[in-house]
């Protein structure tokens, strides 16, 4: 029985490394000589990538891409990936670029690599009227549950910094609001602008930002490790459109408002 | 190939993942038998019921096998919280994938029943056995040695693949907590290579108690490999 088990084992492994062993990232001229970069996009991420009525992409990260592909003179493979699958997809070379507000830090850092940054995040909480907390320490007690999404870089930083209230993860942001709009969460500590879109689908919860921004993040671009050459033609890509005033009209146009934090572009990478 | 594996990352959270596994068993076990006693009471209805109760038990099995597990979930979690029913992940995942193996099993026991000849209990009556005495002599043992196979399958394929679905609405069972330390380490090539390492032990630890429990209670010829 012991050697039938340790087959099937060994038959586990050799099928698992076959399936998921990460493979070397398409190069730049791969892309250019396929004529197509695939880039991966959260699937249910209003304002920045949804399906519209005609079921066709649109949204911040949509524009971004298509001028993206526009300089690189390819068209454009969206890869739907959910916020967890954005780095593992970039390892298993699933897609050649990561939008989908991938935020810089260093852990990623080790695995991928990031173009300039594309946009600012503000780390917010977004809640009810049902809460009082006027600061975003006030929610540090036990009677408080904070939903999020597994998978996402705030859920360590909320066990660091918030050790006290507990944790629903479901899988997307919609769900994520809905946990709040339901009643089953208190609030969300996240880059709340992301969120805003969601919470018109409860019109009777009397939704509200607590006037106490927590920090300012920078979410790049995330590509393959060591895929340098299209790293750098990105960054230059990245400097026309934020220089030219792109990014900040696009942000303005599918947010409604502003960047809170602008990204100052930078000639020199 | 770019990528280094780092099994030690994965392997020092080991005491995280079995917490998770042991939820994964708990809910498999729970489902289970849970399913098991709609199951029966479903077949009973569906071979000695009259045309309502068919029918009932008939929409019941046909609504629950053929709609995936993860959508009955969903809407348990999700959509009674809309007409003021609120029921914990924990809850909703384990009514869930009952409700799901109850369907499923509904229909191997109702093999199970038919496969039970009607001389043989013509033949237990001839022998002088009570009404009870023949369902205790006759009918469980069939149907047992008959349908035992099946139920064994199916068990597996409730405490693998149904009790991951949980990860989706918060439940932090295996599959949950696998992704849960990937988010922190961003190992999840290791992490869920370790993982299915674990469901496949899992796996094994059912299939052997379940021979076992098959040989002792019913004398099936359960083979474990």
């Amino acid at each position: 029985m012991l050697r039938t088990m340790v087959k099937a084992l060994l038959a586990l492994a050799v099928t698992v490394m076959l399936f998921i062993a990460p493979s070397q990232a398409r190069s730049l001229d791969d892309i250019i000589k396929e004529g197509t970069i695939r880039i991966g996009i959260n699937p249910n991420f209003p304002p920045n990538s949804s399906r519209n009525a005609n079921g066709e992409w649109e949204g911040f990260d949509i524009e971004i891409g298509n001028a993206l592909a526009k300089e690189l003179k390819v068209k454009v493979e969206w890869v739907p990936t959910e916020t967890p699958q954005r780095v593992p997809y970039l390892v298993a070379d699933k897609i050649d670029i990561s939008l989908g507000a991938l935020t810089r830090n260093t852990e990623r850092a080790k695995l991928i690599d990031y173009t300039v940054p594309l946009h600012t995040e503000v780390l917010a909480v977004l809640t009810t009227d049902k809460v009082a907390a006027k600061k975003w320490k006030d929610l540090d007690t036990s009677d408080i549950t904070l939903a999020n999404m597994r998978g996402n870089w705030t859920v360590n930083w909320i066990k660091e910094n918030l050790p006290g209230p507990k944790l629903e993860l479901v899988d997307t942001i919609a769900d994520t609001v809905r946990l709040v709009g339901q009643g089953r969460a208190d609030a969300i500590v996240e880059n709340i602008d992301f969120f805003m879109a969601h919470t018109k689908n409860y019109p009777d919860v009397k939704w509200r930002v607590i006037d106490d921004p927590i920090f300012v993040a920078y979410c790049a671009i995330g590509v393959g490790k060591g895929n340098d050459d299209l790293v750098e033609v990105l960054n230059i890509a990245l400097y026309s459109l934020h220089s030219g005033g792109t990014v900040n009209e696009l942000w303005e146009k599918w947010y409604g408002a502003p960047m809170l934090v602008k990204v100052v572009p930078n000639p020199y990478f | 190939m770019n990528y280094t594996f780092q099994f030690g990352i994965a392997l020092d959270r080991l005491p995280e993942l079995l917490q998770g596994a042991l939820l994964t068993f708990e809910l498999g076990v729970l489902a289970f038998w849970g399913g098991a006693l709609i199951g029966l009471l479903g077949a009973s209805l569906k071979i000695y019921g009259n045309r309502l109760l068919y029918g009932l038990a008939q929409t019941y099995v046909v609504f629950f096998t053929n709609t995936p597990a993860l959508i009955q979930i969903y809407f348990l979690y999700f959509g009674l919280p809309e007409v003021g029913i609120r029921w914990s992940d924990y809850t909703c995942v384990l009514i869930g994938l009952t409700l799901n193996a109850g369907a499923y099993l509904t229909e191997i026991m109702r093999a199970g029943f038919v496969s039970v000849h009607r001389t043989e209990l013509e033949a237990g009556e001839t022998l002088g056995m009570s009404r009870f005495q023949q369902i205790r002599y006759i009918i469980v043992p069939h149907i047992a040695k008959y349908i035992y196979p099946a139920i064994a399958n199916f068990f597996i394929v409730i405490l693998v693949m149904g009790t991951s679905v949980g990860a989706v609405i918060g439940v932090d069972e295996l599959t949950g907590q696998a992704i849960n330390i990937s988010t922190e380490n961003y190992r999840w090539l290791e992490m869920f290579m370790v993982t299915a390492v674990i469901y496949v032990v899992l796996t094994f630890i059912a299939s052997i108690s379940l021979a076992l429990i098959g040989r002792w209670a019913f004398r099936v010829k359960a083979k474990i490999f």
